[in-house]
């Protein structure tokens, strides 16, 4: 009962006129950003991080839970209407959804992944309510020792799980770390790794890697890819709406896809992808079971579940970031990149620190959630639009506004150099398959592994016992082992079921498509 | 690749081992699959003891202050140096293993998501912005359909041009302001992607620089570069 009372004071910080108009802002331009292909939450979020610099932190934060949803429900119409998913935890949404749209139910579809969205958001919040407080219980006996390890599993799990080939992994990490080293140690006051350049002795901006590895970095891999600038037909969508078999066909997808979705927010296994998959493949095997399956002609459990799973993730995977200080997604690293911005370090301390903050941006995920259905339901058509925009200037206005994002957030040239060199790094990261997010991991939680790792050192001078000392220490290195163990199964597995079929196992490995 | 050059992990190696292997990328439009796949396999070990490289050098050349306490400022970056380094050769040395020629023109032609079902799917499809889904299923699709080199080479020309634009805009951005420079920034960059109709974007170019300074100079208070505007003013 102490959370609910709480978070009716985040509902009284939230609903206020002026926070409301943020949050409705960043709905917009979340679905704005997702509606664009090509790109997703994690982007519209980075794009929007140098707002920071001019925003107070509530009402920033209250735009953030709305870019967030905004634009995982964005990615949601493109694969609908267009057949691109703007990012990966929508692909399976375009299996069905796309079907549907061609048979002239896109209108169904968009509905039943907008009420999904709001059903499995809901739940989530909720979940996220009363829960972030029991983690942060849990979390206040954590020392050094356990953050490290929490770290390593951070790192192993995005270089590993997230990625079908650790090498790239482990190179994308290794890139994280590195930059992370950048600049003045904290402990010593070393200088670390700067060149000589003066402007790097605060180290490289968070904004900038973030900002340039997703938005440049795409951009400039978009003059690589095939195909002309004809802006791609998007089939008609009409207003979203359901009848009453829709309505009974879905409500079960929408609930066994929130269930589904609901654990994996927390856990660091990649975001929103695997969920999505989960629940497609469960409402297609429970189609097949009552007979009369519409899987692949476009059924609407199909988007139903998923989407329902996807917004689901995506909320509770704000309970390890609050509560950790543990993103388990890009988005979520980009999430804790904008609290280090406001100097705060989302964890334990935070819902102290920072209580009516941290309910505030609780209490504005609900309004978030219904503002997506607000504004979604009605305005789908619109949002369709936007997908005639010519796609140079799409990537132009991307530039644009990274450009002068990260010049004003410290009014230096230097710091957009920087933008583009780190856009460069993304360019070659694109293209020869490695992962922009186990970068963001590793600049975000470098800093926090070193910095625990020494403290846990210099406590015991050295005795590496110490990191294996407590229990929960002890736990998250057996996690850890488990998801490494589970990936050889998995991997083993994998070639024995391709040989068969004499292709792409040995192929997989090293191309990362695996 | 000017825009390569103030590379913040500091290391002027990373540049030149990259490049030679993206260069010759299109040379290898006839058989892209295989030629594309063994490229890449070697790029990323390159890249990978590129980084390294800065690791360990940042390392040992770091000067460390009298009371640095136990593990101390060096030890952290040297660590994540060699588990890049063991990386790197593992990654080569499965890249140059004596089957690796043989399973390459193997390739799979795109990620088996489409068929393989829901369980395949999670791992052909890489996580958001990670690139390989996309690139991958793109470009050996591309390469089937047409094998000419053509859109290969144009695409280095609008790589070139974007490159050109950017670095323009970083050295005209204070002398003549940003309602110029931003200008100049979005039509380079639209113009490389697709140079049909440079009047319009010409056009939609200075609408939207304009509105940008009126934005952030306007509404919320941050200087952009005045430049040519002030002088004017």
């Amino acid at each position: 009962m102490d959370a609910l009372s709480l978070l009716m004071g985040g509902f009284a910080d939230a609903l206020t006129p002026v926070n409301l108009l943020w949050c409705l802002a960043g709905v917009v331009l979340g679905t704005a950003v997702g509606v664009l292909p090509g790109l997703g939450s994690s982007m519209a979020v980075a794009l929007l991080l140098p707002l920071t610099f001019l925003l107070e932190p509530t009402a920033a934060f209250i735009m953030f839970a709305g870019i967030y949803y905004g634009g995982q429900f964005g990615g949601a119409t493109t694969s609908i209407l267009l057949n691109t998913p703007g990012q990966s935890s929508s692909i399976v949404t375009a299996f069905e959804g796309h079907a549907m749209a061609l048979r002239g139910r896109a209108a169904q579809a968009l509905a039943a992944s907008v009420i999904g969205s709001f059903v499995g958001g809901i739940i989530a919040t909720t979940v996220v309510a009363f829960f972030a407080q029991r983690m942060v219980a849990f979390a206040l006996g954590f020392g050094p020792a356990e953050y490290f390890a929490l770290a390593m599993l951070a790192f192993v799990s995005t270089a590993a799980v997230v990625t079908s080939s650790p090498a790239r992994g482990i190179a994308a990490l290794g890139m994280g770390i590195a930059l992370s080293v950048v600049g003045i140690d904290d402990q010593s006051g070393a200088v670390r790794m700067t060149l000589g350049i003066p402007q790097l002795l605060d180290g490289v901006d968070i904004v900038v890697v973030t900002v340039g590895l997703l938005a440049v970095g795409e951009v400039l891999h978009s003059a690589f890819r095939p195909g002309g600038d004809a802006p791609a037909r998007a089939l008609d969508s009409g207003t979203p709406w359901l009848s009453r078999a829709d309505w009974r066909r879905s409500w079960g997808p929408w609930l066994r896809g929130t269930a589904l979705g609901l654990p994996f927010g927390v856990v660091p296994a990649g975001g929103a992808e695997i969920p999505t998959f989960l629940s497609y493949g469960a409402e297609k095997a429970l189609a097949r079971r009552r007979g009369r399956s519409e899987f692949g002609r476009g059924a609407i459990e199909g988007v139903a579940g998923p989407e329902a799973a996807n917004n689901a993730t995506t909320a509770t995977a704000m309970i390890p970031l609050l509560g950790l200080g543990l993103p388990t997604s890009a988005t979520a690293a980009v999430m804790l990149a904008a609290f280090q911005q406001y100097g705060m370090q989302p964890g334990p301390l935070l819902f102290e620190s920072e209580g009516d903050l941290v309910w505030a941006l609780l209490a504005s995920m609900f309004v978030g959630t219904v503002l997506l259905l607000v504004i979604n339901l009605p305005f789908a058509p619109l949002w369709a639009r936007l997908l005639r925009l010519p796609r140079r200037h799409l990537y132009a206005g991307l530039v644009v506004f990274a450009t002068v994002g990260v010049y004003a957030g410290k009014g230096s040239v230097f710091e957009v150099g920087l933008l583009y060199a780190v856009g460069a790094l993304g360019l070659l990261m694109r293209r020869y398959g490695i992962p922009v997010a186990p970068v963001l991991i590793g600049v975000i939680l470098g800093p926090l592994a070193e910095g625990e790792l020494r403290r846990a050192m210099a406590a015991s001078q050295g005795d590496l016992a110490i990191l294996v000392d407590s229990g929960i220490a002890v736990g998250i290195y057996a996690v850890i082992l488990a998801v490494a163990v589970g990936l050889v199964a998995k991997r083993v597995r994998d070639r024995r079921r391709a040989r068969p079929t004499g292709r792409a196992a040995e192929e997989a490995a090293p191309s990362g498509r695996g | 690749m000017t825009t390569a050059e103030p590379r913040p992990t500091g290391a002027p190696e990373a540049a030149p081992e990259a490049a030679p292997a993206a260069t010759a990328a299109p040379e290898a439009a006839p058989a892209p699959a295989r030629a594309g796949g063994r490229r890449a396999a070697l790029a990323v070990p390159a890249l990978t003891a590129a980084i390294t490289v800065c690791c360990l050098a940042g390392g040992a050349l770091m000067e460390v202050p009298a009371a640095a306490g136990f593990l101390g400022p060096r030890f952290f970056p040297l660590a994540v140096g060699a588990l890049l380094l063991a990386t790197a050769l593992a990654s080569a040395a499965w890249a140059l293993r004596p089957g690796a020629r043989a399973a390459a023109p193997d390739a799979p032609p795109a990620p088996p998501a489409s068929e393989g079902g829901p369980a395949a799917a999670p791992d052909g499809a890489a996580p958001a912005h990670d690139g390989p889904s996309a690139a991958d299923a793109t470009a050996p699709a591309g390469g089937n359909a047409a094998p000419g080199a053509a859109p290969v080479r144009s695409d280095w020309r609008a790589l070139g041009t974007m490159a050109a634009t950017f670095t323009a805009h970083l050295l005209l951005l204070e002398p003549l302001g940003w309602l110029v420079a931003g200008t100049l920034l979005f039509w380079g960059t639209s113009f490389a992607l697709d140079r049909r109709r440079p009047l319009l974007d010409l056009c939609v170019a200075a609408a939207l620089s304009g509105t940008v300074q009126l934005l952030f100079s306007g509404l919320l208070d941050v200087p952009l570069p005045a430049g040519l505007l002030g002088k004017v003013l």
